[in-house]
């Protein structure tokens, strides 16, 4: 243990805290933005501090400070212990974590070539190049962004853990909007929408997305989308994409399996979950091809990670396995009341705030169907895909999205192109009437950047991996238009 | 840190870049957070935390660091990284430099708004007030959960052009959802000062609509009347505010004012504006640029306005800045942090008895656009949805899923509350202040489960 988090260690237990842990976090960001090939935002971002949480008394307490020296460290910890001693004012029980063994460990990162170390002058170019390629006639706006990460993290415990992990990360995207006169305005990204795709990962990733060559194709969608029919209404069997799947299993998989959520420790803000306890181990959640993962062990996932910061090692678990509803998501007070063991879903966001139960890489695990096998199941549907618009309940029961873009199917083919698609269900009837999966040759890991979550809101990065897969009898085409 | 020394070390590392223009932000927040539910303190958690931002221009090239070192060394370090940096970037050609004050130098207007009780409240304090919500939840069996926080903030600007501003401010906010088996309620309250916070007030709110909501019955979507409360209209104008009210939306087609300025759009009774430095909310006297706030008018008896502006945008389209800058840089562009709906003659009560048959919403959930241009949107009620009977509020109803144009509803909102509440924002500056509205012909389009 370093003489820092080992002077926090110890001044927290000479306070009489029965657990502390300290996050000591040191992390770079860059996030580049490009607009119609001109350079709108470069931001390089340097943060360091440490945040402290106890048990006191039966009650939690955190504090955390950007300065890192030995007398805030003092400050901090009396404060964190402070904290919990106000909290035993209103306890009902004593927090009880779940044993764990507690690790000495190094982490590195996964990259091969450190983002941080290419010119801003090459992401730039790039970007701005692939932005210019992407101004067509019609087109009125072409963005590119890049966003890297590189952290150094440090976790040390009263229970004897130290571990350091690295993680470096990397994530690029490109879109392009198009106007026509008579007001219609079509979006379209690559490969993702937002902030792009995202992964643990170097410059190597950005170089394989080829953003040059997909820029003018990307565009001519957005320009075409303009002039395509209006997405049809009413009900009809669905293929849905691999990246708007992902957002599917992000919002109606990963955020209800979420324990603290199903507690109601998450109501005041997001809301709870109908995924409640009785449901666990007969919840019949999807159809029998239907196999939900929560796995940190994935190699270069964004959700990916070694050690979760309670300390607690990651891995795979099935929160659906063919089809009915497995396990949790969860942290080391949560798991034991629901009779798990914990499996490291604790995740803060920076040094600043307390670990919360986050997804890790929440994954459809792939089925054995072509594309077009995919489609040629279907006689009258739609296949839709590209993240663009998403609401769901507090309960995570009913939703409506929204794709960049759609493609009607008829006799087993695509056929017109559809603007605005849209598509709503209750999650549980929608996954029960998938009846195909796209094989592992369509499986792709998606790396998402921006999940919020808590109070204050902490965002996590988070990953899914999806194929595209087939649903029956979905109502698609919400009236707007 | 005084407010001194803050500007003596930012004064200083001003003087240590070697950049054509310079600008540094600082931001320091001591926040705390006690955050509960099922009627337990879960978690209790304080930061501290400053964040240091500098822009360095050398000629058309823009170059940005920062870093959460306050330290002399820390803050010239981060001066020097933002200028080797802009020496590295290519020329923007939109760059128009960093804006001059608009301020006389050393005079920052003051508009209040910071607190010294908040600022020096403590954990014990808020735990007391949470324990009032959980003890009246559990009066009726009922489960309370909700977050109290407190916030003293303080953001300072400096320039090599002379800008020179210092604001700071204290936040305090209580909210409670308080659930049954088949129903919630909602109360919420902030301000800048921890003593107007009334917990057993926000409690008792959030109490009675769980209770009166209970065995929530499902009537089919579809268009109704509906009594918004000034939370779900919060959500609603935070959502206008994303697609429409900025020089970005107008860049992105998005803003349904562009080329309307003057147009009846909305309903004659629809004010709607952004005022930093109205007392009544929770004001910014400048933005992140140090530029100070005007007001700008989105909605003037329903007539189209204008849309805030940063000095980018404010040069790129040949306007000027209404001082609504984010952070820079940023890929947002300008931002209403004060949005402001003009006080109406009419109360809640009022307006729900002069619905035949409609919905009064509590709050919405989880807004997200279907359609940018015409500012449609789709969402959820919830902790509180009733069916309105023959002018009164008769019972509880499912949650729904709506869809709906925000322009629309502006354009059939027939009544406006004299009470305002003031909702500090989740950004953790600035405040909306919003009134109950009735609107007629609201699209609902889906029941939840």
């Amino acid at each position: 243990m370093d003489k820092f988090t080992e002077r926090v260690i110890a001044g927290a237990k000479s306070l009489s805290a029965s657990y502390c842990d300290c996050r000591l976090v040191d992390m770079e960001r860059e996030d580049v933005s490009v607009v119609g090939g001109a350079p709108r935002a470069v931001v390089h971002a340097h943060q360091r501090g440490f945040g402290v949480r106890v048990i006191v008394n039966g009650a939690w307490g955190f504090s955390s400070s950007s300065v890192v020296d030995d007398a805030e460290a003092d400050r901090i910890v009396e404060e964190a212990v402070r904290i919990a001693h106000a909290s035993a004012l209103a306890k009902k029980k004593d927090v009880v974590l779940a044993p764990i063994s507690s690790s000495e460990d190094m982490i590195p990162h996964q990259a091969d070539v450190d983002p941080f170390t290419i010119p801003d002058s090459d992401k730039i170019g790039l970007l701005a190049e692939a932005t210019r390629a992407m101004m067509l006639p019609g087109v009125v706006l072409a963005r590119g962004q890049m966003q890297f990460l590189k952290e150094r993290k440090t976790f040390a415990s009263s229970e004897g853990a130290y571990i350091i992990q690295d993680r470096i990360e990397s994530g690029a995207g490109i879109s392009a909007m198009a106007a026509s006169d008579e007001g219609g305005v079509q979006i379209r990204s690559y490969p993702m929408s937002f902030s792009g795709d995202n992964a643990q990962s170097g410059w190597e990733f950005v170089d394989a997305m080829k953003l040059l060559e997909h820029a003018e194709p990307t565009a001519r969608e957005a320009l075409a989308l303009l002039s395509a029919k209006a997405c049809p209404s009413g009900f009809k069997d669905l293929v849905v994409g691999g990246q708007q799947l992902a957002l599917q299993v992000h919002e109606s998989c990963g955020h209800p399996s979420e324990l603290d959520r199903v507690m109601g420790m998450e109501a005041s803000f997001a809301g709870t979950s109908f995924l409640t306890p009785d449901k666990k181990g007969s919840f019949r959640y999807g159809s029998d091809i239907v196999n939900l993962t929560a796995d940190a062990t994935i190699p270069h996932a964004l959700g990916g990670l070694a050690y979760d910061d309670e300390g607690v090692r990651g891995r795979k678990v099935y929160l659906v396995r063919s089809g009915v509803f497995e396990h949790y998501l969860n942290s080391r007070a949560s798991a034991p009341v629901v009779g798990e063991e914990p499996m490291g879903a604790m995740r803060a966001d920076g040094f600043a705030r307390s670990p919360i139960v986050r997804m890790v890489s929440i994954n459809l695990e792939p089925g054995d169907l072509t594309f077009e096998q995919l489609i040629g199941g279907v006689e009258d549907g739609l296949y839709v895909d590209g993240i663009k618009s998403w609401s769901i309940d507090d309960r995570r029961l009913n939703f409506q999205f929204g794709s960049e873009i759609g493609w009607e199917i008829r006799g087993g083919k695509l056929q017109d192109m559809v603007r605005n698609p849209t598509y709503t269900g209750v999650t549980y009837e929608f996954w029960r009437s998938c009846d195909g999966i796209g094989g592992p040759e369509l499986y792709h890991v998606w790396g998402v950047d921006n999940c919020g979550k808590g109070e204050p809101m902490q965002v996590a990065h988070v990953s899914h991996g999806t194929s595209p897969a087939r649903f029956r009898h979905v109502q698609v085409g919400v009236l707007h238009e | 840190m005084s407010r001194e020394l803050l500007y003596g070390l930012m004064q200083d590392a001003l003087k240590a870049s070697d950049a054509d223009q310079a600008e540094i932000v600082a931001m320091k927040s001591n926040s705390a957070l006690t955050w509960y539910a099922e009627n337990i303190i879960h978690q209790n958690v304080a930061e501290h935390t400053a964040q240091v931002q500098v822009r360095a221009v050398v000629g058309k090239k823009v170059g940005s660091a920062s870093t959460t070192d306050c330290s002399p060394e820390g803050l010239t370090l981060v001066v020097q990284q933002a200028s080797q940096a802009a020496r590295l970037m290519p020329d923007d050609p939109d760059f128009p430099g960093l804006p001059p004050p608009s301020l006389p130098v050393g005079t920052p207007a003051t508009v209040g708004g910071w607190v010294a009780a908040t600022a020096a409240s403590e954990p014990r304090e808020r735990v007391l007030a949470v324990k009032k919500i959980i003890e009246r939840a559990e009066r009726d069996d009922l489960r309370a959960a909700g977050t109290y926080q407190v916030q003293d903030s303080e953001l300072a600007v400096v320039s090599s052009m002379g800008v020179s501003a210092y604001h700071q401010y204290t936040v305090a906010v209580l909210k409670a959802v308080v659930m049954g088996d088949d129903s919630s309620g909602y109360g919420l309250m902030s301000s800048a000062d921890v003593a107007d916070i009334d917990p057993e007030a926000v409690g008792e709110q959030a109490v009675r609509t769980a209770v009166e909501t209970r065995h929530p019955i499902e009537v089919e979507p579809g268009a109704f009347d509906v009594v918004l409360s000034p939370f779900a209209v919060e959500e609603l104008m935070g959502m206008l505010a994303y697609l429409a009210l900025s020089a970005r939306s107008v860049e992105e087609h998005t803003c349904f004012l562009e080329g309307h300025e003057g147009e009846q759009l909305a309903s004659p009774i629809v004010s709607l504006y952004d005022d930093g430095l109205d007392p009544s909310g929770m004001p910014i006297p400048f933005d992140f640029e140090g530029m100070p706030k005007r007001r700008v008018d989105f909605l003037t008896e329903g007539r189209g306005g204008n849309v805030v502006y940063d000095s980018y945008y404010a040069a790129k389209m040949g306007r000027a800045t209404t001082g609504h800058s984010l952070q820079q840089p940023n890929d947002m562009g300008p931002y209403p942090l004060n949005i402001f709906m003009g006080a109406g003659d009419s109360s809640e009560a009022d307006m729900v008895s002069h619905v035949e048959r409609g919905i009064y919403v509590t709050r919405f959930w989880y807004g997200n656009p279907v359609e940018p241009r015409r500012a449609v949107v789709t969402g959820t009620t919830r902790d509180g949805t009733y069916l309105i009977e023959d002018g009164r509020k008769t019972r509880g109803l499912q949650n729904m899923r709506f869809t709906q144009g925000l322009v629309d509803m502006l354009a059939h909102t027939v009544e406006i509350s004299r009470d305002r509440a003031v909702l500090a924002s989740a950004f953790g500056i600035g405040a909306m202040v919003l009134p109950s509205i009735r609107a007629e012909g609201f699209q609902f389009t889906g029941v939840t489960r």
